[in-house]
């Protein structure tokens, strides 16, 4: 016996599939959640609500959950700390401490009030027809069936699910985070900042981990202790280790003088990493899909927005829903990827920052250290380079997406980086890519297939910018303990090292001449930064002119000419402005810029456009094709730094 | 020809090595002054293994073609070099063959500028080499990425395996080595029998290498590593003779460990040097020494025989492993008669 067709079956009812269901439902589709439990029903959390959780339940149009406002995140790590204030956050600025007892009740029954209906059952397994998802056998209490369902969005947790799953599951195990936690009242003010405190110890042994203290009422919090499953922890009493925190903490903080355990030590898992792959007619969400922060362990955002992702995904693209859906969630979790998901070497590493990386999870000090902490708090990504025109765009993203997937096969880590790393302003991503983007579409060469070796080279140009902004700015050493430590500096390092082999096996593929051209002016470019810092050497013209170098070579790119022909007069130009920019790290003046608009005129039309687009996005400030009447008033302030530049 | 040379019994290589050592000096300069950031790679203690194993397997084979060959080994020794600038600023030494380590004397940031520089240099000399040959190349730069990493990652890692430090061995400090072997084979035309002796030669020689560093850390007097002793100890790398002396079950392997876990957290001097002592008393060295000698008579057993064309080459490559040899073993305190029992098999170094 089937059911009617439904639209979207979504298994499991927490807020990943509540937010599936109500979005789809709001699309005007038919909707069908199941979930194993009756609701309310309790959930072993930290319970705590990101701005950007709320702001995703706010879509769902809840509003005025009860629970404790929060201001923000106290992050102590021995004598260091590091202070995240939800009021730099988005929208709605503060967090929420809030049972999730009555969180997920109040979002399920949202679902259903605008129409998704529900029934308590057990999905056994998922139904096939060939390669596609087309249902689910449910037990109920009243017998077993098929519900058949166009897509089927499933959303159980952590719990991976295999006999759910089948075919479908991952065949490695996932990786865990265990955390316990329980409730206590507290003498005083319990706070209005969460609490998290590192490191942790276990019998003189450093735990990947922390403890938190999550404020839920004036006078009670919710405390516990989460840890990363390595071999290290695998003998743990996750109760040994709450009861000491306690302990801890009373030693040291007033609340917990007189402490009351108000409940049982309670425990669960998270999986925090890729777990499940979308498949056609299947969207995993939430904690299922592995979306918790590898970090924090926090799942809830990422849960609501995956759900409402793939409610999305599932209206714009019926056919397609799950390239879309996976599109969508690497645009607004960069840090999620499906890419061949090496599971246990995802998690050591955040792992072994949160045991060793001290520095790391309290400092933003330098290009790495800052990316981390965009990563850690889940900010919302905002690259940099937006306002290229789409074909430009496009040639951008090719390049990010590229650096993205190489850093990720060394480190899963250094992939998440990579992507936050790209979006800072100060290393100014995608110059090159840009420059290249812009002479195709001015030169009507937008609609030719972008070839192999020109985006590998492409995405080797941006490399070897990332190489140099990662060494210019590699922060200094933290507290040394006399022996190696993961720290910022360290990590900048790797990552470097790591970027620069990537470099230097894409330039290994490309044709000699082209290759030794890119490797002299990438040494030049990294040499010249090394001897304007070094006080005994003074930077050769060939080094002070490798940017430039760069630059062209983008443009040669550009127009698919062979690297021998020479370009126009006021390509070379602009490539030395931009060089300049980039070398010495300044912006232009208003007389850069009117020499600049003057030298664009000199452009055929279609490519001044389309140059003057994306100088007006790297300099932020709008550049305009220039006249010839600018030209008598551009001769006079030209640079003349330009003209040194050109002399060979 | 310098006195660094002078251990190469055949003159071809040598007089190649002069070549090699005037194009690693052109690319410190670039033509002008050897910037303060670059004077390492000129220093005369510098020993050159790396460059002088391309230059000698080459000599295996029939090619006489010598410009690639030159270029590449001036490469090869780049790359290492550019390893050295990045290793010394993660491991905040101060020193390097006795000087002041690059980042000691101009700051991290320029340490790592110049290294990234020299890694990009090294595309430049190995650009026009045959593509199957840069495409080994490329891989073993993330192999060199993915040994430093795991070596970072296990630091102070007491459950650590000997299997996974010997894959850190392999892809840290075997990969120069082997890729050495490779591209001298390739370019000097070495027939595939004899050329996958001298890859194999270079992997067993790269472990051994290393193994002898680790033993001297344990070991040496100060003076002559040119970096605080113990450090593998203080640092948390547990080396393959330190990994076999916590497997006993003796009063020293317990103490050890103990020993070990604070070490990690609160270095001290007194701590690390009783923490060498326990490491020998609980046989650490004795068996890192046999294995050491049964690595360095795999390696000589690699060397291609005899051939009227290749008996210099040949009589060079052996001096190498002997020079490893003395250095590392003389200098250590005699085994004991005792014939250990060494389940030796499984540490061979064959890891995949």
């Amino acid at each position: 016996m089937t059911d009617p067709s439904l639209d979207v079956l979504v298994i499991g009812a927490g807020p990943a599939g509540s937010a599936a269901a109500y979005h789809a439902r709001r699309a005007g589709l038919r909707v069908h959640i199941v979930d194993a439990k009756p609701f309310p029903r309790a959930k072993t959390c930290g319970d705590a609500l990101t701005p950007r959780a709320l702001a995703a339940i706010a879509r769902m149009d809840v509003h005025d959950l009860p629970g404790h406002r929060v201001r923000g995140v106290v992050v102590r790590h021995e004598a260091a700390m590091h202070y995240e204030d939800f009021g730099m956050h988005q929208w709605p600025r503060y967090g929420l401490v809030v049972s999730r007892t009555r969180m997920d009740v109040a979002l399920l029954r949202r679902a259903c009030e605008v129409g998704a209906s529900f029934e308590v059952g057990y999905a056994q397994k998922l139904c096939l027809n060939g390669d596609r998802i087309i249902g689910a056998l449910i037990d109920t209490e009243n017998g077993t069936r098929q519900v058949r369902a166009r897509h089927v969005v499933v959303a159980t947790g952590s719990g991976l699910a295999r006999r759910l799953l089948g075919p479908a599951a991952a065949s490695t195990p996932a990786v865990w985070g265990i955390a316990g936690r329980t409730y206590v009242s507290v003498q005083g003010d319990a706070g209005d900042d969460l609490e998290t405190y590192l490191p942790l110890m276990s019998d003189n042994r450093l735990l990947s981990g922390y403890g938190w203290v999550f404020p839920n009422g004036p006078h009670s919090v919710n405390i516990g202790v989460g840890v990363f499953r390595t071999r290290a922890a695998t003998a743990l009493s996750l109760r040994t280790l709450v009861e000491r925190f306690i302990r801890e903490r009373a030693s040291v903080d007033r609340r917990f003088a007189d402490v009351t355990v108000s409940a049982p030590i309670e425990s669960s898992a998270i999986a925090v990493g890729p777990v499940i792959a979308p498949r056609p007619g299947f969207l995993p969400a939430g904690d299922l899909a592995g979306l918790a922060n590898p970090f924090t362990g926090e799942g809830i955002a990422a849960a609501l927005e995956s759900g409402e992702l793939a409610a999305q995904a599932i209206v714009a693209a019926p056919d397609d829903a799950t390239d879309h859906y996976r599109a969508a969630l690497s645009d607004r979790l960069p840090r999620h990827f499906r890419l061949r998901p090496a599971l246990s070497a995802m998690h050591e590493r955040p792992a072994l920052l949160l045991r060793r990386g001290a520095d790391l999870v309290t400092s933003d000090e330098g290009t790495v250290a800052c990316s981390l902490q965009q990563l850690m708090w889940d900010h919302e990504p905002r690259p940099c380079d937006r306002g290229y025109a789409p074909e430009i765009d496009r040639i951008v993203a090719l390049a990010r997406a590229d650096i993205i997937a190489a850093s990720y096969r060394m480190r899963p880590l250094f992939g998440q980086l990579a992507s936050y790393l790209m979006m800072l302003p100060a290393v100014g991503f995608g110059w090159y890519a840009a420059f290249a983007g812009a002479v195709r579409a001015g030169t009507g060469r937008s609609g030719e297939p972008l070839d192999h070796d020109t985006r590998s080279l492409l995405a080797a140009l941006e490399l070897i910018n990332l190489v140099s902004a990662l060494h210019r700015d590699l922060p200094v050493r933290e507290r040394s303990r006399g022996s190696r430590v993961w720290g910022r500096q360290t990590l900048s390092l790797m990552i470097a090292d790591t970027l620069t082999a990537d470099a230097l096996k894409r330039l290994y593929k490309l044709e000699p001449a082209v290759a030794a051209r890119v490797a002299a002016a990438a040494r030049g470019a990294l040499r010249h930064q090394a001897a304007t810092r070094s006080s005994a050497a003074s930077s050769a013209p060939q080094d002070a002119r490798a940017e430039t170098d760069l630059f062209l070579l983008a443009a040669h790119v550009g127009t698919g000419l062979p690297f021998a022909e020479a370009l126009p007069n006021f390509v070379h130009t602009i490539a030395a402005r931009l060089g300049v920019m980039r070398r010495d790290g300044v912006v232009a003046n208003a007389s850069d810029l009117t020499a600049l608009q003057e030298t664009l005129s000199q452009a055929p039309d279609t490519l001044g456009q389309a140059l003057a687009g994306v100088l007006s996005v790297i300099m932020q400030t709008p550049v305009a094709v220039g006249t010839h009447a600018d030209a008598a008033a551009a001769m006079a302030a030209e640079s003349s730094s330009i003209h040194r530049d050109m002399r060979r | 020809m310098t006195a660094r040379h002078a251990w190469i019994g055949d003159i071809v290589v040598r007089r190649q090595l002069s070549a090699v050592e005037q194009l690693i000096t052109h690319a410190a300069g670039l033509g002008g002054d050897c910037p303060p950031f670059h004077e390492q790679l000129l220093a005369p203690e510098s020993k050159r293994l790396r460059p002088a194993l391309v230059l000698l397997a080459a000599r295996f084979g029939s090619s006489s073609a010598e410009s690639p060959l030159l270029a590449a080994a001036a490469g090869i020794e780049l790359l290492h070099e550019a390893t050295l600038y990045h290793d010394d600023i993660v491991d905040e030494a101060e020193q390097r063959r006795s000087r002041r380590s690059v980042q000691k004397a101009c700051g991290p940031v320029t340490a790592a500028l110049a290294g990234g520089e020299l890694l990009f240099a090294t595309a430049e000399l190995f650009a026009e080499l045959p593509a199957a040959v840069r495409h080994k190349i490329g891989r073993a730069g993330d192999r060199l990425c993915h040994g430093q990493l795991r070596e970072l990652e296990m630091l102070g890692d007491l459950s650590c395996t000997m299997r996974q430090r010997l894959r850190v061995m392999r892809d840290k400090t075997a990969t120069l080595f082997t890729l050495s072997a490779h591209i001298g084979t390739a370019l000097g035309q070495v027939e595939p029998v004899a050329a996958a002796q001298l890859v194999r030669f270079g992997k067993r020689f790269g472990l051994s290498f290393q193994l002898a560093d680790d033993l001297l850390d344990l070991s040496g007097p100060s003076r002559q590593l040119g970096r605080p002793p113990g450090s593998d100890l203080r640092d948390g790398v547990y080396t393959l003779p330190i990994l076999h002396a916590l497997r006993r079950s003796s009063p020293a392997a317990r103490q050890l460990r103990a020993d070990l876990a604070h070490l990690h957290q609160a270095p001290q001097a007194s701590l690390i040097a009783r923490a060498r002592t326990l490491v020998r008393q609980a046989g650490g060295l004795e068996w890192g020494h046999a294995l050491l000698t049964r690595w360095l008579d795999m390696a000589r057993a690699e060397i291609p025989p005899e051939t009227t064309i290749n008996a210099g080459a040949r009589a060079s490559l052996l001096q190498l492993v002997d020079r490893l040899r003395t250095t590392a073993l003389d200098r250590l305190p005699h085994p004991t008669a005792r014939a250990t029992s060494l389940r030796l098999a499984a540490h061979d170094g064959s890891v995949a």
